[in-house]
C-alpha cells in the first residue's frame, strides 16, 4: 500500500487538523505514506521528527478567503464580483499547476491511493482531478460540511455552487469517505450512495477514567468544562442560571472548573475557576473529578448543518474522563443524538437559563440515573473513541488490513533511520512564501494598515482644525465632548462599583464556604498542638498568606491517624487514617500513607508522577477544586508527599508553597527543580511565627463558627 | 343555499384558532365555503389562503406608510390600496366579506365605508381598539365613552407620540356613521363596552363565542404529558401564557409567585416570551418554551398543569382560558375583564380583584393545597366548556348569521 495525503495541513503538532492526521498517520505501515501539503502561506505550520520518513512536498495555496473584502450591503455586491474574478483565475492556473505537481509527485512516489482531506477550494478542486490523473482510488476526507467554509471565507455565489458541485463529484467518486461523524456518514451514503466512514479523533485507552461515581448527595458539586468557547452565548446562560438559583443546585452548593486555551466569556465569577491549557490527559484526569461535565453547542441557525454534521472532540474527553454529560445544544445535533443514543448524559435543548438549569438539576437529584450514564459514558468511550476503535475505522476508510494479532493498536515508526541526517522541520520555501498572493498580500496590509490608521488620524485632526473654526460647529463640538467625557466618568465609576461588587461578592463566598462547609470539622486543640510541632501552625500560615484561602498538606510523624473519633464520614478521605480540619481560613488535609517512593524511581519527575497513587490524587485534587483554595503549602518533612502535593497542585493551576525548616538541598531532588510552580520558604527565615497559638482570656483556643 | 365568504385577516395560521382558520371545516357543513385573504403572513399552504396585494414592493410600501403615521401619531388610515380591496378576485366572488383584524397596519379604516357599500361586511371586534382613540386596551380609562383627549397614558399599544386621541376618535365616528357592518364579538364583556361606546352607537353587535374543537383539547393523562415536558416529580404545576405587553398581567403574576409560601415548590411551564421567572430559578421549575405554533405542545402543557393563569389586565374573550377549562383544568384571572365570566368563576374558576397579586397568591395556594377541590373544578370548567364552547356552536352561530346578512342583503337591493 502506497497512500498519496493531499491536505492543506499536514501532520504536525500545533494544530488541531495536524494532530488528528498525525494520530491516522501513526496507523499507516513505514514507507506507507507520502504527503502533498498545499499550505496557507501565513499559517505557522511546526513539523515534527516523528513523521520525518514520509516523503513531503508542501506547497502555497492560493487565496480562498475572501472575507477581507468589505461585506457591507451594497459592496458586498462589488466583492462578490471581484471574489469571482479571483476564483475564476485561481482554478484556470494555481490549481492546474498544482494538480500537474502533485500528479508528478504521485507518480515519483509510486502511490496506489490517493487520500484528500477536502478543506478548502484548492484541495477539493484537486481531488478528483489528482486521482484520475493518477488511475488509483479516491479516498476523501470530510472535516466540515463545505457550506460552512463558504460562508465563513465570504466565498461568491457562483464560485460556492461550483465547488459544492465538485465537492458532491468527488464524495461520489471516492472509494471511502471518511467524515467527522456517524449522521454525516449517514447523509452521504444515503445522498451518494457512497462508503462512508466516521473516523473521529480518539484517545489511547490509558485515557479512560473510571472514578468513583457513588455521590453521597453532600458537598459542593463540581461542574467541569474543557476545550474552546465556540458556544459563548449558551455558556452565558449557564452563568445566568447559576448567579438566579445563587450557585446552587437543588440546596448544593456549586462551583465550576474551565480548562482550555481560552479564558471563559464574561466576567469571570468567584465560583468559577480557570485553570488554562491542561494536556488530554491531565484534563481527562481533572474532569474525572468534576460531578457533571458540561459542553455546550451552537444554537445559532447559521451553524445548523455544522451543529448535525461536526462532532466537538470536547466530547470525546468527556467520555473519557466517565462523568455523565450535560449537552447544552440542539436536539437536531450530532453530539445530542450520540448522547441521547449512549445514555452517558442529558440534554437542554433549549438555550435559556431554565433550560439547563432544569437538566442540571435532573441529574443531581437522580443518584440511580447519575451512576447509569456515568457507567455508560466509560463504555461509549472504551466502544466508540479508543485507539483501537479509530484504527479500525482509518483502516475501514483506506482500505488497508485490519489490527494486528493481539487485538491492540499497531501504531508505526515514521522517524528518520539513526545515522540519517539531522531532522530539518518542513516548511513553505521563502521563495514559494514571497510569490503568493495570500503572503504578499498579508505583508502589504502589515505595513500599510498601521500608516493608513496614522494618516486617518492626522487627517482627522486637520479637518477637525478646521471645522472648529466656524463657531456654531465649535460650540456643538465642546457640548458634546463634554458629554463624552461625562459619559467616560460615569462609566469609570460603574466599572469601580462593578470591581468593589466583585470583591465584596468574593468575601462573601468565602465567609460563607469556609462558614457553612460542613463537610470540614473544625480543629480540635490535639489537631492544633499537632501541627504546630510540625511548623506548619495556622498563625504561621495566616501570617505568610493573610486572608488567603489555604490549603496545607500534612504528615502525620508516626504515620498513624489522629483518633478520628465522631467525625463525620465526609471529614475523612477514603483509607485508614486520613482526614482533614480546618481552623479559620487553613485547612489541613492528611496525605495519604504510603512508602516514600519518589527516591526509588529515580529523580525524573515523569517517573515521579507515574508512580503517584493515582486515587489519592484524584481525592486530594476533588477537595481543591471544591472547596476553591487559593494557596497550597506543603512542609518538607512529608517525603513523597511534596510530589503528591506538587502534582495536586500543577492539575489545579495553583501554586504550592514548600515549607522547609533546613535549607532545602534541591540538588537531591532535581525533579523539583523542574516545576515552575513551587514556591519555597524557609521557615526559620520566616521568624518567629511559628509558635504555638495563643489562647484567650478565658483559656480557650479561639475557634472559627462553623 | 351556499354561501361563499372570504374572512380577512393579518395572518392565517397566527391566531387560527379565532379568524375563520379553523372554523372553515365546520362552516362547510352548513354550506358556507370559507376563504381567506390575509396580508401580512401567509404560513400554510391551504388553497383556500390567498394573499392580498401581493405584488412586489407592495409590503416595503405599507412599512414605510406605517412608520409615516406612526411619526405623526395616526394609525390605520395612510393605506390607499384599502380602497382596491372590494375588487380583489376573492372579494367579488364572495357574498360576504368577514373582517378580523384590520387594524395592524395594512388598512385604512377610511376605506371601510367604500368597502361595506360594496359588499356585505361582518367586522369582528377582537379586541376594544375600534371603540377607542388609540390603545387596543383602555385598561382602567374611561375616557372612551367621552370622546377620548387626555390620554392619561399614550406609550399603550399602538403609542402616540402626540396626543391625537380625540381627533382619532373623531374620525373613527365619521367613517362609522358611514359604515354598514355588522359587529361580532366573543363575550358579553364585549357587548356591555360596546353598548356605553359612542363609537359603536350606528352598529348592530352580536355576541358569537369562539369555540374550540372539543376532540383536540380534552382531559389528557397527566403523568405522561409531565413526563414529555421534563416536569420534577411531585409538583404543582402551573402553566401561563408569558406576555410582557401591559395586558397581560404578567408583572402582576410574578410578583405573586414572590409573594407564595416559601414552602410551595412549583413548576411554572410557560409560553411565548421566556426569561420573565430566571429569579426563582432554583425553588421553582421553570419550563419556558418561547413562542410556539405547535397545539400538540400546548396540549401537553395543559395536560400537564394543576391549573391554568390567566391574569390579564385587558381581555376582550381569552382563547386560552377556553383551552384551558376543555382540558379540564379550572382558570384564575383577575376581576374586571372577560375572564371571570368565560371561566364562570367562582364556580368553575377563581378570580380575584383586579391588579391584587397578594390575592392572586393566596388563591394559587388555595389550589395547590387543596388538589381536590382543584380537580373538580377541573371537571366542571370541562362540562361547562362543552356547553359553551363547542367550535360546532361557534360554526352554527356563524352561519345563521351569515344567511341573516346576506338576506337583510338581498331585501335592501345592495350593489354586489
Amino acid at each position: 500500500m502506497k497512500i498519496l495525503l493531499l491536505t492543506d495541513i499536514p501532520p504536525c503538532e500545533n494544530l488541531t487538523a495536524g494532530l488528528v492526521l498525525s494520530a491516522m498517520v501513526r496507523f499507516v505501515p513505514r514507507d506507507g505514506i507520502c504527503c502533498f501539503a498545499v499550505v496557507n502561506p501565513i499559517l505557522d505550520i511546526r513539523t515534527t521528527p516523528e513523521f520525518a520518513n514520509i516523503p513531503t512536498r508542501i506547497c502555497a495555496k492560493p487565496n480562498e478567503n475572501w472575507s477581507w473584502l468589505p461585506q457591507r450591503r451594497i459592496i458586498r455586491k462589488l466583492s462578490s464580483v471581484i471574489a469571482f474574478a479571483g476564483e475564476s483565475f485561481t482554478e484556470k492556473t494555481s490549481v492546474r499547476s498544482l494538480v500537474d505537481k502533485a500528479v508528478a509527485f504521485g507518480r515519483e512516489q509510486k502511490v496506489d491511493r490517493v487520500w484528500v482531506v477536502l478543506q478548502g477550494q484548492t484541495t477539493i478542486r484537486m481531488a478528483q482531478a489528482v486521482a484520475d490523473k493518477l488511475g488509483v482510488p479516491l479516498h476523501t476526507h470530510v472535516w466540515d460540511p463545505f457550506s460552512w467554509w463558504a460562508k465563513a471565507n465570504c466565498i461568491d455565489g457562483i464560485t460556492a455552487r461550483r465547488v459544492q458541485s465538485t465537492f458532491d463529484e468527488a464524495i461520489r467518486s471516492s472509494r471511502c469517505v471518511a467524515t467527522a461523524s456517524e449522521p454525516m456518514a449517514e447523509l452521504y451514503r444515503d445522498r451518494f450512495k457512497v462508503e462512508a466512514v466516521p473516523v473521529i479523533s480518539s484517545h489511547s485507552q490509558s485515557m479512560a477514567q473510571t472514578p468513583d461515581i457513588t455521590d453521597h448527595g453532600r458537598g459542593p458539586i463540581i461542574i467541569g468544562m474543557a476545550g474552546q468557547f465556540y458556544a459563548a452565548g449558551e455558556w452565558l446562560q449557564l452563568m445566568r442560571a447559576m448567579r438566579a438559583s445563587k450557585w446552587t443546585i437543588a440546596g448544593r452548593p456549586v462551583r465550576i472548573v474551565v480548562m482550555g486555551p481560552q479564558r471563559p466569556p464574561g466576567a469571570l465569577d468567584s465560583h468559577v475557576s480557570f485553570l488554562g491549557w491542561k494536556t488530554q490527559p491531565d484534563a481527562a484526569f481533572i474532569l474525572s473529578q468534576c460531578n457533571i461535565l458540561y459542553c455546550p453547542y451552537p444554537f445559532d441557525p447559521a451553524m445548523k448543518e455544522v451543529s448535525q454534521f461536526s462532532f466537538p472532540s470536547k466530547l470525546v474527553l468527556y467520555l473519557a474522563a466517565g462523568r455523565p454529560i450535560v449537552f447544552h445544544g440542539p436536539a437536531y445535533s450530532s453530539p445530542a443524538h450520540y448522547i441521547k443514543s449512549r445514555q452517558c448524559g442529558l440534554i437542554a435543548d433549549r438555550m435559556i437559563a431554565s433550560a439547563i438549569y432544569n437538566e442540571l438539576e435532573r441529574l443531581v437529584q437522580n443518584a440511580d440515573a447519575y451512576r447509569t450514564m456515568a457507567f455508560n459514558a466509560q463504555s461509549a468511550f472504551r466502544d466508540d473513541f479508543t485507539l483501537e476503535s479509530m484504527e479500525r475505522s482509518f483502516n475501514a476508510f483506506i482500505g488497508a488490513k485490519g489490527l494486528s494479532n493481539d487485538g491492540g493498536v499497531l501504531i508505526h515508526d515514521h522517524t528518520k533511520q539513526s545515522g540519517a541526517d539531522p531532522f530539518i522541520p518542513l516548511q513553505l520555501s521563502d521563495a514559494s512564501r514571497r510569490r503568493s498572493f495570500v503572503w504578499i498580500a498579508h505583508e502589504v496590509a502589515k505595513t500599510a494598515l498601521p500608516r493608513y490608521a496614522h494618516f486617518r488620524r492626522q487627517l482627522k485632526g486637520v479637518v477637525r482644525k478646521l471645522l472648529l473654526k466656524i463657531p456654531r460647529l465649535g460650540s456643538l463640538y465642546h457640548e458634546i465632548h463634554g458629554l463624552y467625557a461625562e459619559k467616560k466618568a460615569l462609566e469609570r465609576r460603574i466599572a469601580e462599583l462593578e470591581e468593589k461588587n466583585a470583591r465584596l461578592n468574593d468575601l462573601l463566598t468565602k465567609s460563607s464556604s469556609i462558614g457553612a462547609a460542613k463537610w470540614v470539622d473544625a480543629a480540635t486543640e490535639e489537631e492544633v498542638a499537632l501541627v504546630d510541632s510540625l511548623g506548619i501552625s495556622p498563625k504561621f500560615i495566616s501570617g505568610l498568606y493573610p486572608g488567603i484561602k489555604t490549603l496545607v498538606f500534612i504528615k502525620l510523624p508516626d504515620g498513624g491517624a489522629i483518633a478520628a473519633g465522631d467525625r463525620q464520614q465526609d471529614n475523612r478521605l477514603s483509607g485508614v487514617g486520613r482526614t482533614r480540619f480546618r481552623y479559620t481560613s487553613v485547612t489541613y488535609v492528611q496525605l495519604p500513607l504510603s512508602e516514600d517512593r519518589a527516591d526509588k524511581t529515580g529523580d525524573e519527575w515523569d517517573g515521579i508522577e507515574r508512580s503517584l497513587p493515582r486515587g489519592a490524587v484524584a481525592e486530594l485534587l476533588r477537595f481543591v477544586l471544591q472547596e476553591r483554595f487559593e494557596r497550597l503549602v506543603v512542609a518538607d518533612n512529608v517525603g513523597s508527599g511534596i510530589a503528591i502535593a506538587a502534582e495536586v497542585a500543577h492539575l489545579a493551576s495553583q501554586r504550592l508553597t514548600v515549607i522547609s525548616k533546613a535549607k532545602l538541598r534541591l540538588s537531591d531532588k532535581s525533579w523539583l527543580a523542574s516545576q515552575d510552580h513551587i514556591d519555597y520558604v524557609d521557615a526559620a527565615s520566616a521568624g518567629a511565627a511559628n509558635e504555638v497559638s495563643e489562647t484567650d482570656a478565658d483559656g480557650e483556643l479561639p475557634v472559627s463558627v462553623s | 343555499m351556499s354561501i361563499n365568504v372570504v374572512q380577512i385577516n393579518s395572518g392565517d395560521l397566527i391566531g387560527r384558532r379565532f379568524n375563520g382558520y379553523d372554523l372553515k371545516p365546520h362552516l362547510e357543513g352548513h354550506g358556507v365555503h370559507s376563504s381567506q385573504l390575509v396580508y401580512w403572513n401567509k404560513q400554510s399552504d391551504a388553497d383556500f389562503v390567498s394573499k392580498a396585494f401581493d405584488y412586489p414592493g407592495n409590503r416595503i410600501v405599507t412599512r414605510g406608510l406605517t412608520r409615516v403615521e406612526s411619526r405623526f401619531s395616526l394609525h390605520a388610515r395612510l393605506h390607499p390600496h384599502s380602497w382596491a380591496l372590494p375588487y380583489h378576485t376573492k372579494v367579488r366572488e364572495a357574498d360576504i366579506a368577514h373582517l378580523h383584524i384590520i387594524h395592524d397596519g395594512y388598512f385604512s379604516l377610511s376605506a371601510l365605508p367604500f368597502f361595506s357599500y360594496r359588499k356585505p361586511t361582518i367586522w369582528t371586534w377582537h379586541d376594544p381598539w375600534p371603540m377607542t382613540g388609540h390603545c387596543i386596551y383602555p385598561l382602567q380609562c374611561q375616557r372612551w365613552m367621552q370622546g377620548c383627549g387626555s390620554c392619561p397614558d399614550l406609550s399603550l399599544p399602538f403609542p402616540m407620540r402626540k396626543d391625537r386621541t380625540a381627533e382619532q376618535f373623531a374620525w373613527k365616528r365619521k367613517v362609522y356613521e358611514k359604515t354598514k357592518a355588522e359587529i361580532v364579538v366573543a363575550s358579553d364583556w364585549m357587548r356591555n363596552m360596546a353598548a356605553r361606546s359612542p363609537l359603536a352607537e350606528n352598529f348592530n353587535v352580536t355576541v358569537i363565542p369562539f369555540g374550540l374543537d372539543l376532540e383536540r383539547y380534552k382531559p389528557a393523562d397527566k403523568a405522561a404529558a409531565r413526563a414529555r415536558l421534563g416536569v420534577f416529580p411531585g409538583r404543582p404545576v402551573v402553566f401561563l401564557r408569558a406576555s410582557s405587553t401591559p395586558f397581560k398581567g404578567l408583572k402582576e403574576f410574578v410578583t405573586a409567585v414572590e409573594r407564595l409560601d416559601p414552602d410551595i415548590r412549583l413548576c411554572i411551564i410557560s409560553l411565548q416570551e421566556t426569561g420573565h421567572f430566571d429569579r426563582f430559578i432554583g425553588k421553582h421549575q421553570i419550563i419556558e418554551f418561547g413562542w410556539s405554533n405547535d397545539e400538540n405542545l400546548l396540549v401537553d402543557a395543559y395536560a400537564a398543569c394543576d391549573f391554568f393563569a390567566m391574569p390579564s389586565l385587558a381581555e376582550a374573550f381569552g382563547m386560552m382560558a377556553i383551552e384551558a377549562m376543555a382540558c379540564a383544568r379550572p382558570v384564575i384571572s383577575f376581576e374586571g375583564t372577560s375572564l371571570p365570566g368565560i371561566s364562570f368563576a367562582p364556580d368553575a374558576g377563581l378570580s380575584v380583584p383586579y391588579g391584587d397579586s397578594d390575592a392572586l397568591a393566596r388563591v394559587m395556594e388555595r389550589l395547590v393545597l387543596n388538589p381536590v377541590d382543584c380537580e373538580e373544578r377541573g371537571k366542571l370548567s370541562r362540562v361547562l366548556a362543552e356547553r359553551h364552547y363547542d367550535i360546532r356552536d361557534q360554526a352554527r352561530l356563524t352561519a345563521d348569521l351569515y344567511k341573516r346578512i346576506l338576506s337583510q342583503d338581498k331585501r335592501s337591493g345592495s350593489v354586489v
